[in-house]
């Protein structure tokens, strides 16, 4: 355990390192774009038509965007270090209020898409992978293909065209109820699904066609109980280490879901920000969202060192 | 002849070509008897075992029948019908030990899910000599040999009166061998009928009953074991009873020890829990030579192996590839990998399982420069006696032998320096590791390579190598 412990704190400390050095990179990002930043910002606050020189020169001046890039940049680590992510440049508020109002959005609507995805693809995959070339496979392998090839928009349209306009079930846009959540909660779903199933398909095809699998049922087993006790476990391992992998990717927002049904994400935080050069909210996004990247990689690691006790000897070594 | 439980009769197995793998074989093992199958490597004497069972690989076609106790007779051809006979009626003692256990659990639950009682468990493998700690320990943490007898003691606790045991002694040292023909014998003895498949000379020796030899997928002799092996009729037979390593001539060279292709010097390793396996260990292998690491069922034998060719870091002291201590440089050992070569234990697992080798041998083209498959792989192939028709299978359609083969051809495709040979002839029946043998020690001595030959086979060692290492047993 105690060596589990030792990786564990180790992995921490490099997220965090990781986190820092991507917030960084933003920074020196968005000042390489081409343009006035000052201007930008005003621009995003007072509108494209109504902006001035002059308004720009005071957002400069007010905001310290006069300043050298280094002693900007030292300011936001030294406060970074206190805990302060400081402020947006456009709305005013505190950087860790607006990313806290976002992400908890993006958590909710990732985490309910991406459950749901795998309470679709696990069930349609393990069918697939116990009768490959049959039915099921052929079928699923046609439905990934075509969930794959499509943009997740059109996906979306379908559905609202269908579900929204059509039937009048669920309402189209925003995210006020519980039944704002299903269309794009499905939608971000079946994107997933696409790329989810042939994995555990695969896995699952793998798992069986291993001799201990035979094996176990010449002991006497059914092929029932043999894929439960032996198989379940052996396929998991692939399986967990995908799933942690969109689920890391679904947690820094899918902004043409979001968009689409006008939720307001992180991803579409991120795009607002990014138009309107906010610095401070697009260094504080890359800091978090490669933090909770790391932390999401980690726990995917722990799980598969409790399914296969091969990658203990491994970590030990 | 007294009531059969299990008769095999006219079966026939062919591949997708339409060759005969097996040819009209008909046998029978009596009621409580023993029949024990010997033949070379692809002779077909595991399809057999493995059409009893219904348990061929997929495109094989096959016809005859399998009648198994007092059941109607089933054509072979229908594998679902066999499969409800799986554990009640025949039960499997199967050749890969590693293949057959659950990686990620536990010995004791897979003991238990085969039908053991909890307080049963301890007793099954002490019985074979292995410690209780056995039951709590994960499989890839075992030894080949150990979990052969884990296998054995695992199928042994389940009650079906017919029993198929394919190799069950296949990577055991002398000891254990003694221990699993004793095994067989106690299950013979309790009234259970076997059905034992091997190349071991030894076990066909001390096994009762009748026994059968297979060539070429026919039955070439069959009679009483104890008749059949103090007369052979065919000459195959007497060829195969010569092929022992003990009537081997010894060879001895003398090496030239300035030019060393490996050395070591003061190696220790141990596992966590487990002790030390050896401590400062020294050892030399000149160009040309052959050196023999030998020792008990989980004594370390292949972890040195794995030591000497970089694999596994030991605890302390250094290896040195032609002078450079890739324990204290890791870096050296990238540029010169392709000269330090491992043969496997289980060669089948050793190649990617769903291409054909042709494939496998033509992606060797990209590793290393200058060579060419189409040129250099038929003489080596002709010289290992390897079927040119085998590289359109895939690792799973050939014999444990014949994937030795081709193990070896790939290695030497890379010309190495040495090579660690980890049980290399294991699988095979005596014809062809003597063969095999004597092509190995042939290249080395052509080439002027270094061959590291772990085995627990003491004859087999006298009579090839040069240098002679025993680790002890395990503390």
């Amino acid at each position: 355990m105690n060596t589990v412990l030792r990786v564990i704190m180790l992995r921490i400390g490099q997220a965090l390192a990781t986190a820092a050095v991507l917030a960084s990179l933003c920074f020196v990002f968005v000042h390489a774009l081409p343009g006035d930043l000052a201007l930008r910002v005003a621009a995003a606050r007072v509108g494209d038509e109504r902006v001035t020189p002059e308004t720009a020169d005071r957002i400069r001046r007010e905001e310290g965007l006069d300043r050298p890039l280094i002693v900007q940049y030292g300011q936001w680590m030294g406060n970074l270090a206190q805990g302060d992510l400081g402020r947006s440049l456009l709305s005013g508020k505190p950087v860790k209020q607006e990313l806290a109002y976002h992400a908890s959005f993006t958590l909710q609507l990732g985490l309910i898409g991406w459950l749901l995805s795998y309470l679709i693809a696990l069930p349609l995959g393990i069918m697939a992978g116990f009768r490959p070339g049959g039915v099921v496979d052929r079928i699923t392998d046609a439905l990934a293909v075509t969930l794959a090839s499509l943009p997740s928009f059109l996906v979306g349209i379908g559905l609202i065209t269908l579900f929204a306009l059509t039937l009048r079930w669920l309402p189209p846009a925003g995210f006020r109820t519980g039944a704002h959540m299903v269309l794009p909660a499905f939608t971000l779903a079946l994107s997933l699904v696409a790329f989810s199933i042939p994995v555990i398909r695969n896995a699952v095809v793998e798992v069986r066609s291993a001799f201990f699998m035979t094996y176990a049922r010449v002991k006497g087993l059914t092929p029932a109980a043999a894929f439960r006790h032996h198989g379940v476990r052996n396929a998991a391992i692939p399986v967990v280490t995908y799933a942690a992998l969109q689920f890391a990717f679904v947690i820094d927002g899918f902004v043409v879901i979001e968009t689409l049904f006008n939720y307001p994400g992180l991803g579409e935080l991120l795009v607002k920000a990014l138009i309107a050069r906010d610095v401070p909210v697009i260094m504080g996004a890359g800091l978090v969202i490669g933090f909770a990247f790391a932390v999401v990689s980690l726990l995917a690691d722990l799980t598969r060192l409790w399914l296969d006790p091969r990658g203990l000897e491994e970590a030990r070594a | 002849m007294t009531e059969a439980a299990l008769t095999i009769s006219h079966l026939s197995i062919h591949d997708r070509s339409g060759a005969a793998l097996v040819d009209d074989v008909s046998l029978s093992v009596p009621r409580g008897g023993v029949l024990t199958l010997i033949g070379e490597t692809g002779s077909g004497k595991s399809l057999i075992a493995q059409a009893v069972f219904g348990l061929l690989p997929a495109g094989l076609s096959v016809s005859g029948t399998i009648t198994i106790g007092g059941h109607e007779s089933i054509p072979a051809s229908e594998p679902k019908r066999l499969a409800a006979l799986w554990r009640e009626q025949i039960m499997l003692i199967p050749q890969e030990p590693s293949a057959a256990l659950d990686p990620t659990m536990r010995v004791k639950r897979q003991m238990a899910l085969a039908g053991l009682q909890e307080e049963a468990i301890k007793p099954a493998l002490a019985a074979f000599d292995l410690p209780g700690s056995t039951a709590d320990a994960y499989p890839f943490t075992l030894s080949g040999g150990m979990a052969q007898r884990v296998l054995v003691a695992s199928a042994l606790g389940v009650g079906a009166p017919i029993i198929v045991a394919d190799e069950p002694t296949k990577g055991l040292d002398s000891d254990r061998v003694t221990q699993a023909i004793a095994a067989l014998k106690r299950l013979s003895a309790a009234g259970r009928s076997l059905l034992v498949i091997t190349h071991d000379r030894r076990l066909a020796e001390e096994l009762p009953g009748e026994l059968a030899i297979i060539r070429n997928g026919r039955v070439v002799e069959h009679g009483p074991s104890a008749g059949l092996l103090s007369a052979p009729q065919s000459d195959y037979a007497r060829t195969w009873l010569a092929a022992d390593p003990r009537h081997w001539p010894r060879c001895h060279r003398c090496c030239d020890m300035t030019s060393l292709a490996l050395s070591a010097h003061g190696l220790s390793f141990g596992w966590p829990k487990g002790g030390m396996l050896f401590e400062d260990l020294d050892l030399h292998l000149p160009k040309g030579g052959v050196l023999a690491i030998s020792g008990p069922s989980g004594s370390g034998k292949s972890t040195l192996g794995d030591i000497l060719l970089g694999l596994r870091r030991p605890m302390a002291g250094s290896v040195e590839w032609g002078g450079l201590d890739i324990v204290a440089m890791p870096s050296a050992i990238p540029p010169l990998r392709q000269r330090y070569q491992k043969l496997h234990q289980d060669p089948i697992t050793a190649f990617v399982p769903h291409l054909t080798f042709a494939r496998q041998f033509l992606a060797l083209e990209d590793v290393k420069s200058g060579l060419s498959a189409a040129r250099d792989l038929p003489p080596l192939l002709e010289r290992l006696k390897v079927n040119h028709r085998l590289m359109n299978r895939r690792p799973c359609e050939v014999s444990g032998g014949e994937a030795q083969r081709l193990a070896l051809a790939r290695i030497l495709l890379l010309d190495p320096v040495a090579i660690v040979a980890d049980e290399p002839t294991s699988r095979l029946d005596p014809v062809v590791q003597r063969e095999t043998m004597q092509l190995l020690r042939a290249t080395v001595d052509q080439q002027g390579l270094g061959l590291v030959l772990i085995s627990h086979d003491q004859p087999l060692l006298a009579a090839i190598a040069d240098e002679h290492l025993a680790l002890g047993p395990r503390a």
